[in-house]
């Protein structure tokens, strides 16, 4: 055979120790998070496991202190008997001190007290107690904190997944590319679906279904403020708060509030639906001036729950939080489809040979160049706009640090490349836009299923598009793709084989419209379709326009023997 | 180890060449009862994952001889990424390889050598961008 069989590169083996690394990094990194959750699951399960023994709550107290971060502190304190002994407790949650608990949040303080209050009124309220230290109690179990961990884990999971399938798939590729060299062919029967694609479908899915759960609730109480009452409020104290991170100090606006609804009073400290805190501590101390204690302001009320007050009912943030969890799902049932059989190119030959009887005369005018622009644009987006946002974060930290007097130099030459590659990914979405102004072309076959030595007549016109083509060309192309694993990615490799210009003008008459004759060489190789080998014909037609992309234009011919 | 003469075996009438729309023909030979079922198959080669059509079987119920009509297409051929190749496999009852050998399909008796267009002209405007003009 003059052919090299099991040929390999170095560059695909390269590709596949290169995934080996990315994937053992991955997997260590996101380990780290599952180790912690893992921890916070463990102390959560911890108490559940306690005895539930009834008890009587003798104080609940919440005090407000702006000066002390949080600001919130509950003492509570309940009595109960174990085994005939009186104990006394003084611990609200598992998390708690056994002096008081504080919290940053005096709506949420005042829920529980309330439902405690309410229990003890219907006369079933439960504490629980360590079953190996009586002495040892907590009043409440976070309510749903349970839910969350394991969602938290299963999240974390997913990506701990995704490390080990890389790292998997690419000792696989290393494997199958040392057979290859070695000269050993391998035959199987099945045609497998990307094993890439299943991957990203079940990751996608689970993130999608885990963020929707996660943001459900969120959505539905931004749903619900939209009835919500404006309510006259009084400020009581107003104060920047701040939070330190890895990331650096950010800051956020806490005003502390009172308000009466249906002559009772409440008070809470709830800005937003969503609490959030960002660098640039000018901005809320500007706020918190404007909101000394005295000040009379306005809040909405839940009148469902008159407990629960806001300042702003903003829902931006939910918008962003939704329009992501869209992305991910649509990602999702993309990939499902693509593994559970949408339209592969092997059917192509058949409806081309179905248009073609439909038609009768075999007929197709085909102008799917804007569709394409259109497809390449949005492609162009999505991809540079899920980078440049990833490469954003790490850059906003290099930055504040820069400005903050304390550069991080290694995080700041490590980003380089990823906005270099961000850069070029954005030039890309402007090619593409300008593309879709690109002069173009409608063809125009008269068979689309030939043989070998056969002919057809290729008829081509200008059908929209903006600017003079300096020069159209049309050629008749055979070309070659072969599809693979390269790591834990397809790709797809194209030679062409044969090559033959039919057609080349600058006159602007000629490139508006015109006419020419195919034929196929008589020893022309016939279309071959598998899933993953092919032999194509194309009519491409090029066209090169002044200070505009070029246009490339393929329209398949079917050779059949 | 069995004398080579005594191993399973497919053999081919003729050069052992097949001629797209051509009629092949052949024998097993092997101990006796012979049974099982003959495939024709090809399969692709090269760089993409290998994809493999089963085109006939057949049944080896009467006698060790078999004949098939071969297709069209594809013929064996070789080229930069792709090629094909063709062969007879004889299995048996339970699905187990027992012989197999391979051969050409070819309008000319030799397997298609495809070119390949080093740097094609059509792939060169992919890259033309001219912010002032187009040159050339």
């Amino acid at each position: 055979m003059s052919w090299k069989r099991g040929r390999t590169t170095k560059a695909t083996s390269a590709g596949a120790g290169c995934g080996v690394v990315f994937g053992l990094g991955w997997t260590a990194f996101t380990l780290v998070f599952a180790v912690l959750v893992l921890q916070h699951l463990r102390k959560v399960m911890e108490v559940r496991g306690w005895d539930e023994v009834p008890c009587q709550l003798e104080r609940f107290e919440i005090h407000d202190e702006p000066d002390d971060d949080p600001p919130f502190r509950a003492e509570v304190e309940f009595v109960y008997q174990v085994e005939g002994r009186w104990h006394r407790g003084t611990r609200l949650f598992s998390t708690s001190s056994s002096e008081s608990t504080r919290d940053d949040k005096y709506s949420d303080l005042v829920e529980i007290r309330e439902l405690a209050k309410e229990r003890q009124e219907a006369g079933h309220l439960n504490c629980w107690v360590n079953p190996s230290d009586a002495d040892e109690a907590v009043l409440a179990v976070e309510e749903g904190e349970l839910g969350r961990a394991l969602l938290m884990l299963l999240f974390v999971g997913v990506f701990v997944s995704i490390g080990v399938g890389v790292t998997v798939a690419s000792i696989l590729a290393m494997r199958s590319n040392r057979a290859r060299t070695a000269g050993a062919v391998r035959r199987k029967s099945p045609v497998r679906k990307d094993r890439g694609v299943r991957v990203v479908a079940w990751a996608t899915s689970v993130i999608g279904i885990v963020w929707v759960i996660s943001f459900s609730g969120k959505w539905q109480e931004a749903l619900n403020a939209r009835s919500w009452v404006k309510t006259p409020a009084e400020v009581i104290w107003s104060r920047v708060r701040e939070q330190d991170s890895d990331d650096g100090t950010t800051y956020s606006v806490d005003i502390f509030y009172r308000y009466t609804y249906e002559g009772q009073e409440y008070r809470s400290n709830r800005r937003r639906l969503i609490s959030s805190s960002s660098s640039g501590r000018a901005s809320k101390q500007a706020e918190v001036d404007a909101h000394p204690p005295g000040q009379a302001i306005s809040c909405w009320v839940d009148p469902g729950h008159p407990d629960r007050a806001v300042l702003e009912r903003g829902w931006v943030f939910h918008g962003v939080m939704a329009a992501v969890a869209v992305a991910i799902l649509l990602t999702s049932m993309g990939c499902w489809w693509r593994v559970l059989g949408g339209p592969s190119d092997g059917d192509a030959s058949r409806r081309l040979r179905e248009n073609e009887n439909r038609k009768g005369l075999g007929r197709e005018v085909r102008d799917g160049s804007l569709r394409r622009r259109w497809t390449s644009l949005t492609v162009a987006l999505l991809t540079a706009g899920f980078w440049n946002g990833l490469v954003s974060v790490f850059v906003g930290v290099a930055w504040k640090a820069w400005k903050g007097g304390n550069p991080e130099w290694f995080l700041m030459l490590f980003l380089i490349p990823f906005v270099g590659i961000g850069i070029f990914l954005l030039g890309a979405v402007v090619v593409q836009g300008v593309a879709l102004f690109s002069p173009r072309y409608g063809v125009e076959l008269e068979k689309v299923s030939l043989r070998p030595g056969e002919d057809t007549a290729l008829q081509w016109m200008r059908t929209g598009g903006v600017g003079t083509p300096r020069r159209l060309r049309i050629w008749l192309v055979g070309r070659e793709e072969a599809t693979y694993q390269r790591g834990s990615s397809t790709t797809t490799a194209r030679e062409t084989f044969f090559e033959q210009e039919l057609f080349a003008t600058e006159a602007p008459l000629r490139m508006r419209e015109g006419r020419l004759t195919v034929t196929i060489p008589a020893g022309g190789m016939p279309s071959l379709r598998t899933p993953h080998n092919k032999l194509r014909w194309f009519a491409v037609l090029g066209v090169e326009t002044p200070r505009m992309p070029a246009v490339l234009d393929e329209y398949e011919i079917d050779v059949v023997p | 180890m069995k004398p080579a003469n005594d191993r399973p075996s497919l053999e081919l009438d003729g050069d052992g060449m097949g001629v797209p729309g051509g009629v092949l023909k052949g024998a097993v030979r092997g101990e006796s009862p012979i049974h099982g079922e003959v495939r024709l198959f090809w399969s692709t080669v090269g760089r993409g994952t290998t994809d493999v059509e089963v085109v006939a079987r057949w049944p080896l119920t009467q006698g060790s001889h078999f004949t098939f009509v071969l297709p069209a297409a594809p013929v064996s051929f070789s080229g930069t990424l792709v090629g094909v190749e063709w062969a007879l496999e004889w299995v048996d009852g339970k699905g187990r390889a027992v012989a197999e050998c391979g051969l050409v399909v070819s309008p000319t008796g030799c397997r298609v050598e495809l070119p390949k267009v080093e740097k094609p002209a059509h792939k060169k405007l992919k890259t033309i961008f001219h912010p002032f003009g187009t040159q050339g």
